[in-house]
Formats: C-alpha cells, structure tokens, sequence
C-alpha cells in the first residue's frame, strides 16, 4: 500500500503502472475498506439524541398506498441501482450498520421503541395485558356511531361507548369467523411486548342492538361520495356482518390512540417537521430488526400506511411516538380471508417472480404453492413449512428491511427468541378463538417459527451475549457470556465449543485457547502487568475475541469485546462489544 | 486508458482529496462520533421554531462515490415524481370513483363502461335497466383509426316463456374501414396485402333458453345490408380497384341479406373468467340468403370445442379444435367477406385479420396458462391451422400456417379484464390488447 501512495503522490507518475480511472476506483476501494475496517480502538457510539424532547404540533400527512408502492417498487430500486456507495458497500460485504445503537449493539428507549421482554422476561400477566389500561368498550351501554366504512370486504365503524371513549371496531369477514380479530389481538400483545408501540386492541362481542347512528355521520359509499348515514346504511353494514346465535357480534375493538394523529411514518428518511426525527429511519435498528418481527408474525403488510404518528404529551413535554397499526393482516389473515400462498414469499406485485415464473413458464412449483391449506378457518393460512426468515418478501420493498444487517437480524431475532412458550400461549389467549384445537395449532407454529427464526440467525451470528465481568475467588477476573442458541434449547451446551483469544495493543497474550464449552474466559492476571493494566484505556482497551463452534463445525465470526480498568481501577469494566 | 497530460491535473486533484480526506478520516471520526450524529447541531434547535434537518449516514467518500449515480437519478426522480404526482391526484380525488360515479346511476339502472378492441378501437357501452328485470337498453358506440366505427342499439334480456328464454333485439352499424385482403385460399401471399372498407347495417332478433345448467340454445335471425367501399389505408392498394365483382364474388354495394342462426353451447367450465376446469363446446349452423337477388346464398356450420385440462397448482392446458365450412346452394355464390378465415385473435394468433379465407377452415390451438401474480396469467399458444375449398378433399399439412407466441390475462375479482398477446407467425410478430371488448 505504500508504494501505492508514493507513486499516486509522485508528481512524475504517469499512471504507467495502470489507468488513471482504475486506479481512482482502486483507492476509492481503498477508502472503503479502511473506513470499515477493524481497529483495536473502540469508539463507543454516542447516544442518539433525546427523541422525547418538546416539539410543536407538526403537520398531518397523508401517504398514498398506490404511489409509496410505486416508489417502493420502481423509484427505490433504480435509485438502490445507481447509489453507487451502496452497490460498493454490498459488494464488499461492509453495509452501513444502524445508527441508533449503544456499545453493546442495543438500542436505547426511544419514541419508536421501548425495551421489555427481550430485556427483562415479562410475566404472564404483562403479555396478556400488552399495551391496553382498561377492559374495552363499555358493552353494556349504547355505542353511538361516529364514522363508518362500508366499502370493500370487511365494513368497520368508529364509535363513541357510553364512558365517552373511542374505538375503531372491525369485524371479520365473512365464512372466517376470528380470523381477522383473532390474528390482530394476539400480534398486537407479541409486537407491543416486542417494544414497539400499539394501539389498546380489545376483543368484544357487543349487541347490536346498542349501535346507535350519531347525527351527520358522513359515509363514503361505493362511488366514492360522501353523504350522511342513515340506520337503513347501519342495516345493510350488519348484514355483511356474522351475527352470533345468541344475535350478538365479536369484532375486534381498536382504542383510540392518545394524542393529535399526524399521519403514519415512512420507512426511510426522517420526517422534517419533526425536529425530534434525526436518525433516517432505515438506518433505525428497531425498524431494520422489525423485519424478523413481522416475518415471524407473518406482517406482510408492513407498509407505511400501517403505521401511526401521534403527537402526544407526556408530562410537559410533547413530541410525535411512532406505533405499529393494523395487524389483521397478520398470522393467517390477510384482513378479507385467509392468506394467500404467495405471501411472504412474493411482494403483491413482484417483478421478480413475475419474470421468474415467465422465464420458466410456471413449470417451477414454488414449495409454497403446494403446502396451501386453511385448516382452520378461524386461524387462516398460517404454517411453518417454507418459511424463511431471512427471504421473507412483504408487501412492497421496504427500505428499513433492505439495510437490515446481520448485526440487525440477530438483535431482531433476540426479540423473537425472547418469547417462551407460555409467553405465546398467553398471546394467543387473547385471540379468545372459540375452537381450541385452533389456539393450539396457532401456538404451535407461532413456536415452530419462532425457533426457525432462531436456528437461522443464531447460525449466521455469533450467538453469544449477555456479557459480564465477574471476579473469581483468586481476585482475577473473568468473562462470563450467554450462548443464546444454547438458552433457547436449539443448540446443546455439551456441542457447543468456544475459542478465544485476548488482545492488548500489539501483544497478544492468549491466542485461540479452547474452553471446551465452558462460558466462562479466565482474563490474564493483571496484578501482576500492572504496566499495561494502567495503560489501557478507550482508545487502548483490552480485547478479547471469543468465537464459538457447533458440533465441531466451522468456527463462526469472533464478536469481540472491549475491557478498560473502571473507576476504582482495581477491576475491568465492559467498554462494549463489536461483532 | 492511459492518462493524458490534459487529464492528469485533474486526476491528481481527486487522488490528492481523496488522500487528505482518508488521511483525515480518523480525526473526523474522533470529532464527530460514531453515529454520525452531532449532538450541538441537535440543541440548535428552538422548540418553537421547525427546522428540516436531515443527517446522512453517508461518509464523505460515500458522497463522492455516489455522486454520478445521484446526478442520473435526478431526472429519473422528476419523471417518477410527476408519475406519481398523476396516481396521486387521481387517488386523492377519487378521480375514478367520482368518474365511474358519473358514468353509473345510484340505483344502479343505468352505466356506461369504456372499452377498447383493436379492431373497432376505443368506445363506450351505455346501459340502462327497464324497471327491475334484467331486461336493459343497451346503446355502444366505438371508433378507432380511419374512421372505423360501431354502433349498436340493443335491447336485451326480454324474457320469454315464464323466464325459460330471453330475447334479444338489435340494430347494428359498423363501418371497419381497412379490412385486408389477400386473396382466397391457402396459398394466398402476404406481399398482395389490399385493404376494402366494410360498411353493414344489421337487424337482428335472437332468443336464447338454457335447456339446463350446461346446456343453453341460441337462435338469431338478421336481415342485414353490406356495402363494399374503397379501403381507407393508404399504405396498401384498395381491393375495390383490383378486384370486381365477377373475379371477387361480393365486392358490390347495397347487397341485402337474411341471415339465420342457431346455435347450441354446451358450457361446463368452472369459472367464466379464470377457468380452470371443464370446457366449451357449440355447435353453430348459419344459413344465409339474398334478399332481392338469387346471386348469393350458402349455409355455413361451425364446431367449436375448448377443453381445460388442469395440470398443476392452477396450471391450466387449454386444447381447443375449431371447425367452420361453408357451401353455397342452389348453385349460388358467397360472398368474399363471410368466406370462413383465419387469422385474428380468435384464430391463428400472428397472422393479421383475413390473411387467410376460403369456404373451409380448420384450426387447433394448444394453450398452456400458469399464474404469475395474484390477477395475472400468463399462457403461451401453438395455433395451428389452414382455409381450403372443401377442406375434407384438399387438407395438406403442407399447406398449415402456424402461429405461437406469449399473452397476458389481467384479471378484476376472477373477471378476464384485460388481455394482451403477442404473436409470431411466418408473416411476423403481431400484437393484440383487447379491454372490456364488446365489438
């Protein structure tokens, strides 16, 4: 590399030895792969800026389904094609990694997200009760009628119950009784004790006699017109509706979110009229993670129309939260019927698959196509044979799950492996599905695809985590890590294998010493070098690279982990972790 | 490449940035942390004043990279944005709800539906609901390049017998002005190409009954009156000055016919749009007569039979086998115009309209559909087909045309919407788009 930059800064060179151009690209070659390569300094990523801090009122917006598809479909992917950076940072396998995150590549409390089971198991209790602070709607008042939809498949109202709250009520479309109601309850409780935030949704089985229209309620018929509703519009409404045995009717009631809506959030960029947005959102690392979220829930449609900013006031201070909407689309439902076969393995309109299957004139059955089959019709089509978390295709493209990394996946799949099985048979109870044998298969494959999630990115990254220093009865140190595949039942702690090497500046003082799958990592006895013990600091710490193996496989990439002395000096402190 | 002396400055220029800048790289990284993200600039911000801010995660050298490419983008991006500009206006306003508020009644009696057929052109249907029966006044006019144009007067959906028929009523112009023709018979050359406009006035009743659920009977009686003018297309002679009326039996005006038709269609297909299973078949026999002459006159039977053969996972075999033979009475002659012919999308795809006609024609057609999306099929086609006098006597497989090619089928809610096809044949590639068709 030397002679490089001499004969580049050799006023005499006259690219003899290549191209002016070639060369050009060689050093921009150059650029990136000492931009991302590693060092022995640690930098610990600054904490991203307080996104709760107080903001005026910013503008409602609208996002247009049909053109964020278009630009998502088309827009996006020329632009990908000819952002020559990103093509470069592909190529070379050094894509832009998020830049919420802290030293030990979690993300801090946001607006956006909130840190809960994945960071401390939450009971029964919490799962079951998710984001919701009541019952529902009052069943045993009236509801007065504030808005309708009855247009498309399934209709829905907005009303007002007798304690004066508001809730969107949807119902389930017809010949699939729970299947849109069920699949949103019980994905509202995963997704909110995942982190993110939702709307208070509430299973209720109402009278409908207590439905009552409010005065100069607009409806928008089928040719697009507005008009008032009359009852005569509530009627023919009802009759699209499955009305129980006992005349009443179970729908899915959605809790008006607190606060002033401004419109849903994109998936890239920042809102500019927020000035609390600063991190572009496909570079948010819960937005980059929610991709292996929503494809173990099956959230196909995970567009920016289902999502909601709310400008609300917490305290004195009031700024935009950003939550996850719409989950009747989600498990085996796609809102209007059970899923399709092609979802999650096509986007709706994919060009991709449309050419692929031209090309092979259809001859090539997808795996998907033949496993297609709505057992129940309360659950839909919701099965673990073919999925894959990682090709998992959503409605349209989606720029925060294009960045995702692996660094993103494996944290995503934390969220998803930090489920146990009761926790998902708490969830799934709130689906209140009458048949049981419906609950149960659900649960099970929520669990079978839970663990696939789990074998496929605790395979691809390093799986251990959950660092600590400890001290040991000598008055050496020692670091003691999690093999999560090991926690989570998918790997066995006796196939498990650990090497690891420790590294001070330029010394290296034990090199790829074996731990016979022990978690433990003696640390060198720094009592005894005091020298380099005071000498370590941030921009000089003490490495230790830990990499793991399975069955006596390959070794895995080695996620490294950064010691300084702490305050008292006697001891070493965790500075991070790079993996 | 070598480098020139007029390019080298400039080359040393951007190494020496890129140096400095990579040499500068881990200071800049020390002063403004590893998000990227300045915490200063942040509490720049007044509450009370809205600031757009927007923090690239892009390093410098990112920016230099990309540079070219963004520059590219930008035109694309300002074409894209007035596309989407267009989807969005029409979306916010409902344009095409308001649109088909305004070509439909509230109730539902009456609507009017676009269509498009490239042989008659672009047009519009007109219906409209006699009180509560299905019985409705139909009115379509459709017009397309020179001059080519339809209208039809319908009066639809008269029930008969207590319900057990329905009957139909119609008047009917059109006027398709550069119909070609390439003379008769199965050597006809494509390079003879003339064209004829073909103006007739029709009007028809017919009844229909179904005999049961598959099974229904057609029977249609048409006096009608057909002219023969000069073609419109400028691009080839016009048949009128080359042929007449001896040597191209019917290239005359005012020729006045009665037409009788009967037909019996046995439809056992699962879905009328995205079929799967089952299949058509009709059987037709026409028999047609001049009104005030003994020049004309011939009797013509057609058999038609279309089979689906579902394979696989909605891949679909369509076989079809068609049959049409005309023979003239009582020594009469038939006119040019409803010789039987191949070549239009009905037929033998890749050929034009007319490219073949004689008294017989036979064709088989295999079609393979698969699916491709949610509300789209695509199928390739192997057509194959040939006109002769007395096709029994005179088939030759020497004498078969061939056509092959690829089509699309949109569909709305299992409905066939839209179809485009391209086809191949030895004369080349033809292309066809037909939507909500009626002509």
């Amino acid at each position: 590399m030397q002679s490089f930059r001499s004969n580049i800064l050799n006023p005499h060179y006259s690219g003899a030895s290549g191209s002016g151009l070639v060369n050009l690209m060689a050093l921009l070659m150059f650029c990136l792969l000492l931009s991302c390569s590693g060092s022995n300094q640690f930098i610990a990523p600054q904490p991203p800026p307080d996104d709760m801090q107080n903001i005026p009122l910013p503008q409602e917006r609208e996002i247009y389904i049909i053109t964020d598809g278009f630009d998502k479909q088309i827009v996006d992917k020329i632009g990908g094609l000819l952002d020559f950076s990103y093509q470069l940072r592909k190529l070379f396998g050094k894509p832009r990694e998020a830049a919420n995150v802290d030293a030990f590549d979690e993300v801090y409390n946001s607006s956006w997200f909130t840190n809960r089971n994945a960071t401390k198991e939450m009971s029964i209790e919490e799962i079951a009760r998710g984001a919701d602070t009541g019952a529902g709607p009052d069943v045993s008042g009236t509801w007065l009628i504030v808005s309708a939809k009855n247009q498309g498949v399934t209709p829905g109202f907005v009303i007002v119950d007798s304690r004066g709250v508001g809730y969107v009520i949807k119902f389930d479309p017809p010949g699939y009784p729970e299947l849109a109601s069920g699949a949103e309850a019980v994905s509202t409780k995963l997704f909110y004790a995942a982190g993110y935030f939702t709307a208070e949704n509430y299973i209720t089985v109402f009278d409908p006699k207590n439905l009552v229209v409010g005065e100069d309620v607009e409806i928008t018929d089928e040719r697009g017109r507005e008009r008032y509703m009359t009852e005569e519009d509530l009627q023919v409404i009802l009759q699209r509706i499955q009305i129980g045995e006992d005349g009443k009717i179970r729908a899915l009631a959605s809790k008006f979110i607190v606060g002033e809506g401004i419109g849903p959030f994109r998936y890239k960029k920042t809102r500019k009229d927020d000035p609390n947005d600063l991190i572009p959102h496909e570079d948010r690392r819960e937005l980059r993670g929610l991709r292996v979220m929503a494809s173990w829930l099956n959230h196909f449609d995970t567009k920016a129309n289902n999502s909601y900013d709310a400008w609300v006031t917490e305290g004195n201070v009031s700024f935009v939260k950003h939550y996850l909407l719409d989950f009747g689309s989600t498990l085996g439902s796609i809102s209007r019927g059970p899923m399709p076969y092609h979802v999650g393995h096509e986007n709706w309109v994919d060009p991709t698959a449309i050419f692929r299957k031209n090309l092979t004139l259809g001859l090539l059955v997808d795996d998907y196509e033949k496993f297609y089959e709505v057992k129940y019709p309360s659950i839909g089509f919701f099965t673990p044979v073919s999925f894959h978390p990682q090709k998992y295709k959503f409605i349209f493209p989606n720029p925060a799950f294009n960045n995702m990394t692996d660094r993103d996946g494996f944290w995503g799949a934390k969220l998803v492996m930090s489920f146990t099985d009761e926790q998902i048979e708490a969830a799934v109870r709130q689906g209140h599905y009458s048949n049981p044998d419906a609950a149960a298969y659900l649960v099970s494959v929520l669990k079978e695809r839970r663990d696939i999630v789990g074998r496929y990115w605790y395979g691809r990254v390093n799986p251990i985590d959950n660092f600590e220093v400890i001290p040991e009865s000598s008055g050496r140190q020692s670091i003691k890590f999690e093999n999560l595949a090991v926690k989570n039942r998918l790997a066995g702690a006796q196939s498990s294998n650990y090497r690891y090497s420790i590294r001070f500046g330029d010394r290296e003082l034990v090199t790829n010493r074996e731990t016979g799958g022990e978690t433990v990592i003696p640390l060198p006895d720094f009592q005894n070098n005091s020298g380099m013990y005071r000498a370590a600091d941030a921009e000089n710490p003490i490495i230790v690279s830990i990499q793991t193996q399975r069955n006596g496989g390959k070794w895995s990439k080695a996620v490294k982990v950064f010691l300084q002395p702490g305050i008292n000096g006697n001891s070493l402190t965790l500075l991070g972790i790079k993996r | 490449m070598k480098l020139s002396s007029k390019k080298a400055p400039i080359f040393y220029l951007l190494s020496s940035l890129l140096i400095s800048l990579l040499l500068l790289k881990p200071a800049s990284a020390q002063t403004k942390t590893a998000t990227g993200i300045s915490r200063p600039e942040y509490h720049k911000i007044n509450e009370q004043q809205v600031v757009s801010q927007q923090f690239s995660q892009r390093e410098l050298w990112e920016h230099i990279v990309s540079f070219p490419g963004d520059l590219l983008f930008v035109p694309i991006r300002i074409f894209f944005f007035g596309v989407k500009q267009t989807i969005q206006f029409a979306d916010e306003s409902n344009l095409f709800k308001k649109l088909n508020d305004l070509l439909t009644a509230d109730d539902g009696s009456w609507a009017i539906m676009p269509s498009y057929s490239s042989r008659t052109g672009g047009g519009l249907d007109y219906f409209h609901f006699v009180s509560d029966t299905l019985t409705r006044l139909t009115f379509s006019v459709s017009a397309g390049l020179r001059r080519r144009q339809g209208y039809r007067l319908g009066y639809e959906g008269v029930t008969l017998f207590e319900g057990r028929a329905a009957a139909e009523f119609e008047v009917r112009y059109r006027l398709y002005s550069d119909e070609r023709f390439y003379g008769i018979g199965p050597d006809s050359n494509f390079d003879n190409e003339t064209n004829y406009a073909h103006e007739q006035v029709s009007v028809s009743a017919s009844v229909s009954s179904k005999l049961d659920e598959n099974i229904s009977f057609n029977g249609e009686a048409v006096v009608e009156r057909n002219n023969i003018l000069g073609g419109r297309n400028s691009a080839t002679p016009s048949t009128t000055t080359i042929y007449r009326d001896t040597g191209l039996p019917g290239m005359v005006t005012g020729l006045k016919f009665t037409r009788l038709n009967l037909e019996i269609i046995h439809d056992y297909r699962n879905n009328r749009g995205r079929t799967t299973n089952g299949g058509i078949n009709r059987v037709r026999l026409g028999i047609v007569n001049e009104i005030d002459g003994d020049k004309f006159g011939f009797w013509q039977i057609s058999l038609d039979t279309r089979k689906y053969f579902h394979l696989f996972y909605n891949r679909v075999l369509v076989v079809r086998a068609h049959g049409t033979f005309t023979e003239p009475f009582l020594n009469r002659s038939i006119p040019f115009y409803y010789l039987s012919d191949l070549g239009h999308q009905e037929t033998i795809r890749g050929f034009r309209r007319g490219r073949f006609r004689d008294r017989d024609m036979a064709f088989a057609s295999v079609e393979y559909r698969f699916p491709v999306a949610p509300a789209l099929d695509s199928f390739i086609f192997l057509d194959a087909g040939q006109v002769a006098k007395n096709l029994v006597k005179d088939f030759s497989t020497a004498d078969l045309q061939y056509g092959y090619g690829w089509g699309v089928n949109i569909f709305s809610e299992n409905r066939l919407a839209a179809q485009f096809v391209i086809g191949k044949s030895t004369d080349g590639f033809r292309v066809y788009f037909n939507f909500n068709k009626v002509f």
